[in-house]
């Protein structure tokens, strides 16, 4: 389990533009940490260079030890796994074949899939709470549905780390709560889980660690309660935040504008 | 719960059952239109005569007593006309649909657009310019040879330059490659027309040119055949190969590459066996539109989108559907030939749109 995920002060360009900025943090297994930020912050930037998808200009994502552009996709694909926002589906492929292809980094080009592939993507559909979907087209799905598939296909791959961006931007209320959830049951289990998302509010509750980025430097790195401070949150995102606790002691933020 | 989860393994076995009953038809099925496509014709041959003819051609003498009379009765004629003009015309016909089935069908998951088809990166008008050239040249008419070989150098010329064009760094953006090939292709059909309006006053090289880019199998030997069939063969088994790279592509390439595919590489793979599958059938049948658009479509709503499943079937299924067109466009007008790719378009079109009819009726009820 020792799979550490580091970023040691990466910075990434794109067509000349530096989104990322001398970025540093460490991934922490049994933990759900949040990426935040403004849009165009560098959110999914910085998951991406983490999950070794795009290329670094300074810096080194370390992995296992060593700069992950020194591992296979397929080695890094066993222990990372990523979730894109992207979560178009054209054919119509089930849903017991789109959490299969998770098993791809496990499999040999003919291998045929064995009675582990098959476990680890029940496991996977059982965990996600779509298993009664799994003869289903893909592309018939919900919004929610599919967005838990996804998931489900990463997890078929038994990665230690999970990496998800932006999963709830398109659901409503009561499936953004699920698939937060499912995180956080996940960090529980011992992934390491790193979210790049928009409500504060459901970082204040979900989330362990978070990471608060502007304009691609972060900005602010800790505990929940330490980063999610109302100067901060003004700072980087310009709205005065107000800090309410419920009934219950958990801590609720309200937001006004400046203007 | 249980009967939730009946239902499912139901799912799996009914998609298996599904591909065994797609072979069990189309097999005998293929060997029937081959048979029907040589028999069928100005002079008509009954299958005994069409098999004796295979049998004197293929199994060594002392085998042949066992055969009796009919292989006395076999005629130089009957050889001449089995052997020599009509079995080459319909292999060739069998490979370049399966080469056109199975191009296609990659196209469709490398663009992950089910309108996409073969001739989409340029491949497909780059073949017919090197074609057009053998006509204006006049060497297609000095020897069976630089007809196919120019197509195919063709092909490969307008990839490697659309392939240059699109590729920054060992990237190759799909949206770029579409952008580039597109107007590779457009400028290279423009060179195809102006060589043609060039030679319009000499008329039989404008017939020749115009036939070509119609796609016909008139007069095709077996050295067309070999030409052709050993592209076809290897690219089938290239994307079979890439079968399963080929899903994870048609997720996205981020997905594919955090579930470990290594993307550009198995782009690069699959994009040139496209314009291996694309330049072979090209090259010896010229421009025969809709069998990669419409095939690998017609495989993927009977039997789902897994392209392991998908490439053979549409290999397969795509050699039926053209053996069929060629013999309707041989027969359907004496003496006339009808050229081969009207007929694909002809029968393709209303054929596809009574499935995608079908596919949307099913998919709203």
């Amino acid at each position: 389990m020792s799979s550490g995920l580091q970023a040691c002060g990466i910075s990434v360009e794109r067509g000349g533009r530096r989104i990322l900025q001398a970025a540093s943090l460490e991934i922490a297994h049994g933990n759900f940490t949040a990426i935040i930020g403004p849009n165009g912050s560098g959110k999914s930037t910085l998951l991406k260079a983490l999950a070794g998808l795009w290329p670094v200009s300074a810096g080194e994502v370390m992995f296992c030890g060593k700069p992950i552009r020194t591992h296979s996709r397929r080695e890094i694909a066993k222990t990372i796994a990523f979730v894109p926002q992207d979560t178009r589906i054209d054919f119509a492929f089930t849903v017991a074949e789109i959490a299969g292809m998770g098993r791809y980094p496990h499999r040999g080009r003919f291998a045929p899939e064995t009675a582990a592939d098959r476990a680890a993507t029940e496991a996977a559909l059982v965990r996600c709470d779509v298993a009664h979907l799994k003869a289903r087209d893909a592309n018939t799905l919900s919004g929610g549905e599919r967005q838990r598939v996804l998931i489900a296909r990463s997890l078929a791959a038994q990665p230690d780390i999970v990496l998800l961006d932006e999963p709830t931007a398109s659901l409503d209320i009561e499936h953004a709560l699920d698939i937060l959830t499912l995180c956080r049951e996940l960090a529980h289990d011992g992934h390491a889980v790193v979210v790049a998302m928009h409500d504060l509010n459901a970082v204040a509750r979900f989330a362990d660690f978070v990471a608060l980025l502007d304009e691609g430097r972060i900005v602010g790195v800790g505990p929940v309660a330490d980063v999610l401070q109302p100067a901060a949150l003004e700072r980087v995102f310009g709205v005065r935040a107000e800090a309410v606790t419920d009934a219950a002691g958990s801590t609720h933020f309200l937001f006004h504008s400046l203007k | 719960m249980e009967i939730k989860s009946a239902g499912m393994k139901g799912a799996g076995v009914k998609q298996r059952l599904r591909v065994r009953l797609y072979y069990s038809v189309t097999l005998p099925l293929l060997a029937i239109s081959i048979l029907a496509a040589i028999s069928i014709g100005s002079t008509p041959l009954p299958w005994r005569t069409i098999v004796a003819v295979c049998a004197i051609k293929l199994l060594p003498a002392s085998w042949l007593t066992a055969f009796g009379s009919d292989v006395s009765t076999i005629t130089a004629t009957d050889q001449l006309v089995v052997w020599i003009i009509r079995i080459p015309r319909v292999l060739v016909a069998a490979v370049v649909g399966a080469g056109l089935g199975s191009a296609g069908a990659i196209m469709q998951g490398l663009f992950r657009n089910p309108l996409a088809e073969p001739g989409l990166m340029g491949i497909g008008p780059g073949a017919a310019l090197g074609g057009v050239l053998a006509f204006v040249t006049g060497w297609s008419s000095r020897s069976v040879l630089p007809l196919p070989l120019l197509a195919m150098a063709g092909a490969l010329l307008a990839l490697g330059l659309v392939y240059a064009m699109a590729t920054r760094g060992g990237v190759t953006p799909i949206a770029t490659l579409l952008l580039a090939g597109v107007a590779t292709g457009s400028l290279v059909s423009a060179l195809s027309s102006l060589l043609l309006t060039l030679n319009i006053a000499n008329w039989q090289i404008a017939q020749e040119v115009i036939f070509w880019m119609m796609g016909g199998l008139e007069a095709r030997t077996w050295t067309h055949f070999w030409l052709c069939a050993p592209f076809v063969a290897m690219g089938l088994c290239a994307g079979i190969v890439e079968g399963r790279e080929l899903d994870l592509l048609m997720q996205g390439e981020e997905a594919a590459a955090s579930l470990g595919v290594n993307v550009e590489a198995a782009k690069r793979t699959l994009i040139v066996t496209v314009a291996i599958l694309t330049g072979a059938s090209v090259a010896v049948a010229g421009m025969v539109g809709f069998v990669g658009l419409l095939v690998p479509h017609a495989i993927r709503m009977m039997l789902g989108p897994r392209h392991r499943v998908v490439l053979p079937a549409s290999a397969l299924g795509g050699a039926v559907f053209l053996i069929l067109c060629d013999l309707a466009a041989r027969t359907l007008h004496p003496p006339t030939e009808i050229r081969l790719g009207v007929v694909t378009a002809l029968c393709g079109g209303p054929f596809f749109l009574i499935l995608l009819l079908r596919h949307y009726r099913a998919a709203s009820l």
